[in-house]
């Protein structure tokens, strides 16, 4: 821990310590009890029941002020008390997740004026891909800005993405509660007086598998990242196994070329031809003849023409 | 008979690029979920096989 003198460091485990039995408390206390019990029976994909009980939940946001006291009490006997949160900060924003569940996570953010004033204006709006339902607690005067476009499906292609297109902004005031579907919405903040807080509640039964950002001035698709963390996992387990060498993996490139992530499914089949590209050979073959997707189709006929030839040579000698 | 490898540049890619889980950013988005999936994947190559690279 650069910097940090000897007492500093025993102090923080000691903290970290005694921490310990207030955050089992406070798991067991009223207020985290009561988030688990309102989405307890409902199930996990069902993104449409799940929408409705968090902007229920919204609907008021005192829960909230509960959920945290016996935490800021904590801080306040000890400043070394760790609340058992996962937060970020950035120059605009700090965040933590308050609650996470198989069905949502739900975060509290608050958004600085001062620094979105700072701030040239945004030229990129986000289509996260996921269902949110945000509670502004404090608008600070702020307005809601809105894009739409069409969603993106499992053959989605940059080179024919719509642009999208802005909506009405909304002026926003203290306790409205807005969903917006990630899918096909997109939404900024813009023109705050004030701080904002905010309450997000982020389902995450129907995630589209994408996430997609756009131009503002244009509306035009700039940049595609993948909405599903365990697509991007498989990818660099995928890599790893290449780079250690393990070509006894083949079942698991074979699997992973069969993915229902488009994106997924070639990443794969690249590990694998720069592997052992001749057990990669049918699959390659069978992608170029059959793949939905008609970006993989092409790049599989490319791939083909460039490697059978070498493929015949290597067999022939 | 070695394995036949091939240059990932020679491999084409998609016209339709994909990053990264977490590269893309939402305005409210709380959670630095690059920065957790990088650190998971680096744990789990870890713990398979701690004298790689």
């Amino acid at each position: 821990m650069n910097g940090m003198d000897a007492g500093t460091r025993a102090a923080l485990v000691a903290a970290r310590e005694a921490g310990r039995g207030t955050i089992r408390k406070w798991r067991h206390g009223d207020a985290h009890r009561m988030l688990e019990t309102v989405f307890a029976d409902c199930a996990a994909e069902d993104a449409e029941a799940l929408t409705h009980r968090a902007t229920r939940l919204f609907g008021d946001g005192g829960w909230a002020g509960a959920l945290l006291q016996p935490l800021i009490d904590a801080i306040a006997a000890d400043p070394l008390f760790e609340p058992p949160f996962k937060a970020n900060r950035d120059g605009l924003r700090i965040g933590a997740v308050l609650f996470d569940c198989p069905a949502v996570a739900i975060s509290a953010c608050v958004t600085s004026a001062a620094a979105m004033r700072r701030r040239p204006p945004p030229t990129a709006c986000t289509f996260s891909g996921r269902i949110t339902v945000t509670r502004f607690v404090r608008a600070g005067g702020a307005t809601l800005r809105r894009w739409r476009t069409a969603p993106a499906g499992p053959d989605f292609r940059a080179a024919e993405a719509p642009p999208c297109e802005e909506r009405e902004s909304l002026r926003l005031a203290d306790g409205e509660v807005h969903a917006i579907d990630g899918r096909c919405e997109a939404q900024l903040l813009a023109d705050a007086g004030n701080d904002v807080v905010t309450l997000v509640a982020t389902i995450r039964a129907g995630a589209a598998p994408l996430m997609r950002e756009h131009a503002i001035g244009d509306g035009k698709l700039l940049r595609v990242a993948s909405g599903d963390d365990q697509a991007s996992r498989a990818e660099m387990l995928l890599a790893f196994l290449r780079l250690a060498g393990r070509a006894d993996a083949g079942p698991q490139f074979d699997a992973a070329t069969r993915d229902p992530a488009f994106h997924l499914r070639w990443a794969a089949m690249r590990e694998w031809l720069a592997l052992d590209a001749h057990a990669a050979l049918p699959r390659l073959e069978a992608m170029a003849a059959g793949d939905p997707h008609i970006e993989i189709r092409e790049a599989a006929e490319r791939t083909l023409a460039a490697v059978r030839p070498r493929l015949s040579t290597a067999c022939r000698a | 008979m070695g394995l036949l490898k091939i240059d990932l540049g020679e491999i084409p890619e998609l016209g339709t690029s994909v990053a990264l889980h977490g590269t893309l950013r939402t305005a409210l988005n709380d959670v630095d979920d690059l920065f957790e999936l990088i650190v998971g994947i680096a744990i789990l190559i870890y713990e398979i096989a701690p004298d790689f690279a």
